[in-house]
């Protein structure tokens, strides 16, 4: 399916779901059921950050995988728990179940932001629907930023007093994106490879590769300088203007009185704030 | 190489060169609006609109971007350009984020109103890449008369500037501040969070009172 919209990507159609959050979220946690328990698990350690919670347990990933297989459900539909204020169902996107391990839930956020509120109802609705496990970890998909993270922290923790067995993290796309970049730098067998290729492409696909910041810029400036007069000798409507002085050497195509509709520039300036 | 030995093969050689390095520029512009738009968005402002800051925006597909009277700078639409985000608070109180992102602020105006020409802009080597965050906030009954703020702003001398600034049109009181931030600053996430996130956050935080960050 990634593949059909991946050589779709022009089409209107591809476009439209490229902006949605359940095919965002389908790509990406189907391809991370398929990879071993021991790489998955050192994938999530390196892509996730811990958000500290007040009161509750704040440890972070852990190191060491655990040794079972975990289980996937994408979408699983959990009664909601005596303590939360769903009365139907409540639905995290993906969950990851480690026998005898923590209960993984996966919220995920493409354009939106995520809320405390959300984070408590599956967190009560994990706890219900899987009583006998030792840890419930909450991993907020995407919609973060650490000033709100802090506040929605707080307001889970106030609202969850007497569950330390809860650990909460951040994921953002962009981050897992460049760890599985970095990640098939490294020794890996042939099907590993294709799932992270597969990860990656349709990561990007959603817009949601690697974060490229300006330190990065000095690598494509050209090794011969940039000389902008050097068009002087092809311009198709070559000429100086005597009265532009030196610029007509430089730039020597004729101006034409043009006026563009905005160009005054008290009006460009002005034009956002009406 | 010099603009006297230069030859038509050598200045497409300059032309692909440059392409290159402006697609590398402007996806690393759009990789920051991203980060700043996720982080506006989460403080409660909606995305209101973008425009090119220099120029017209691109003509549509049924409209000659060739056109007499059309400028070539309406094809650079990333050379200057300008997003904005609003938030009413429902008290009174509205506000207003512009994030403007130059890559070059040597750029002048033509005076005549003719299409500005690069030779007469500021030499490069003394001119900026910028990134300039102006926060606005309106107090006050109705409709907020930006625009007069605005002009008030410029002629109280403190247009661009960081420190908070207060201006009383009638009953209304507007609050206006800028920061400018070169871009070369902003050199990985740390950054953009300390110039940028941070102070959009800190002054989120204070309700209607002139941004000092």
């Amino acid at each position: 399916m990634l593949h059909a919209h991946l050589r779709k990507s022009v089409d209107p159609l591809a476009d439209r779901l490229s902006r949605r959050e359940d095919p965002l979220t389908s790509t990406v946690f189907e391809r991370l059921s398929y990879l071993d328990a021991p790489l998955m698990w050192r994938l999530l350690r390196a892509s996730t950050q811990p958000i500290p919670l007040i009161s509750l347990a704040p440890d972070g990933w852990p190191d060491k995988p655990l040794e079972a297989t975990p289980t996937w459900h994408l979408w699983p539909r959990w009664a909601p728990s005596p303590e939360g204020h769903n009365t139907r169902s409540v639905e995290p996107d993906a969950v990851c179940h480690w026998p005898g391990g923590p209960v993984i839930i996966f919220e995920a956020k493409h354009h939106g932001a995520q809320t405390a509120w959300q984070w408590r109802e599956q967190l009560l609705a994990a706890q219900w629907a899987h009583k006998a496990a030792p840890e419930y970890w909450l991993v907020a998909v995407g919609g973060t930023a650490p000033a709100q993270d802090r506040a929605r922290a707080k307001e889970l923790a106030d609202n969850l007093k007497g569950h330390a067995d809860i650990r909460l993290f951040r994921l953002s796309w962009e981050t897992l994106c460049e760890k599985i970049v970095q990640l098939q730098r490294s020794s890996l067998g042939g099907g590993t490879r294709a799932i992270l290729h597969d990860l990656e492409l349709g990561l990007c696909h959603f817009g949601r590769g690697p974060v490229e910041y300006m330190d990065s810029l000095l690598k494509h400036v050209p090794s011969e300088p940039i000389n902008s007069a050097a068009l002087n000798s092809w311009s198709p409507a070559r000429g100086a203007s005597p009265e532009r002085g030196h610029a007509a050497e430089l730039y020597p195509i004729p101006l034409l009185p043009s006026y563009s509709p905005n160009q005054d520039a008290m009006l460009a300036l002005m034009e956002p704030l009406t | 190489m010099s603009p006297d030995n230069a030859n038509p093969p050598d200045a497409f050689l300059q032309v692909r060169q440059a392409y290159r390095l402006i697609y590398a520029y402007q996806r690393r512009v759009r990789d920051l609006l991203q980060i700043i738009d996720e982080h506006i968005q989460g403080t409660g402002f909606s995305f209101k609109r973008w425009r090119p800051a220099r120029s017209s925006p691109p003509s549509r597909s049924n409209n000659p971007f060739f056109s007499r009277g059309k400028w070539a700078w309406d094809m650079l639409p990333g050379y200057a350009t300008r997003c904005m985000w609003t938030r009413s608070d429902g008290d009174g109180q509205r506000r207003r984020i512009t994030v403007e992102i130059h890559a070059d602020t040597g750029f002048e105006w033509d005076k005549e109103g003719r299409e500005p020409e690069p030779g007469f802009f500021k030499k490069a080597n003394k001119s900026e890449s910028e990134l300039s965050l102006i926060l606005w906030t309106y107090r006050g009954e109705g409709q907020p008369d930006w625009i007069a703020a605005l002009n008030r702003v410029r002629a109280d001398g403190h247009w661009g500037s960081p420190e908070g600034h207060s201006v009383s049109l009638g009953e209304s009181v507007y609050t206006y501040a800028c920061h400018d931030v070169p871009l070369h600053e902003l050199t990985g996430r740390e950054a953009v969070n300390r110039l940028i996130l941070k102070r959009i956050t800190e002054w989120v935080g204070r309700s209607g009172e002139p941004s000092r960050v």
